[in-house]
């Protein structure tokens, strides 16, 4: 059974969420405070989704400086940051680009369509601040390493870029949230598909 | 020594400020004029201990580069810093 940890900080909230899908989908999951290293090894470590220190000064700012994400990138480990997660290593330039406010100003709570391995997912996004902005330099760089797409692009990001992975593949952020996606009585379990890619994408 | 000084951050002009289009378009709606543009940032007053102005300066730099600014899409400027003659 593949070893999975939950990086809590103060503010996160799709923390037990993700640990029920991820403990649904056959991961041994527990959860790591953000204010610890992290000495142990897993396969995946997730950073979930919420408002880790009240995005003060913006998304992910703050939450780049505690001990557990200093220690990243460790080893082997799949990291994989989910909406604030993913704000989160963009913020620590684990990933390329970064996240701007959404063109609307709104926040987006709703089922998105997604594109992902040439299916259309149905899986929700809930952001006010989830426009993937790219410096144009890095545009072809980053080509083989989009990972998935919005169909509609809602947010209005660049190359309609939902979910990337880092140089080595070893990395993973996303806005969409599988984890909101994996039992039916969240009305789509389409999030299923990409918890079992995870598992397939651990070493 | 303690010094204070006065930092601006603001959106580079190459990158889309969603929130300054908003705030210009009402500008626009209640008909004060019809060509104004916004741009928004952030205003923070950051006091340290150095033991000159120098060391200031090169502590706060870094507090503004590594925590109040995203070099990717934001750009910072130094207004002010002085002793607090004061503390």
């Amino acid at each position: 059974m593949p070893s999975c940890a939950i990086i809590v900080f103060a503010g996160t909230n799709c923390d037990m969420d993700t640990f029920r899908a991820c403990e649904f989908m056959g991961f041994k999951t527990e959860y790591i405070s953000a204010n610890t290293t992290i000495a142990k090894h897993y396969d995946i470590i997730i950073i979930p989704g919420g408002f880790s220190y009240g995005d003060y000064i913006s998304s992910g700012r703050i939450a780049k400086f505690t001990p557990a994400m200093r220690t990243l990138p460790i080893k082997n480990s799949l990291i994989v940051g989910i909406c604030n997660g993913f704000q989160i290593l963009c913020e620590l330039n684990l990933l390329h680009g970064t996240l701007l406010c959404n063109n609307s100003t709104k926040f987006l709570s709703k089922f998105s369509k997604i594109n992902f391995q040439n299916k259309l997912l149905t899986i929700p996004i809930a952001h006010h601040q989830g426009n993937y902005f790219l410096q144009p330099e890095k545009k072809n760089e980053i080509k083989k390493q989009i990972l998935m797409t919005y169909d509609e692009n809602e947010n209005g990001s660049d190359e309609k870029i939902a979910g990337l992975y880092d140089k080595k593949n070893r990395i993973i952020g996303m806005m969409p949230h599988p984890e909101r996606a994996v039992f039916k009585e969240t009305g789509h379990t389409d999030g299923r598909i990409i918890f079992e890619f995870l598992k397939n994408e651990i070493r | 020594m303690k010094y204070k000084a006065e930092i601006i951050v603001k959106i580079k002009d190459m990158v889309k400020d969603a929130r300054g289009e908003v705030a210009a378009n009402a500008i626009k709606n209640c008909g004060i004029t019809q060509n104004a543009t916004i741009r928004t940032g952030a205003f923070y007053e950051v006091t340290v201990e150095a033991s000159d102005i120098y060391n200031a300066r090169n502590l706060i730099l870094e507090i503004t580069q590594k925590l109040l600014a995203n070099p990717i899409i934001e750009e910072h400027k130094i207004l002010t810093l002085a002793e607090m003659k004061n503390a």
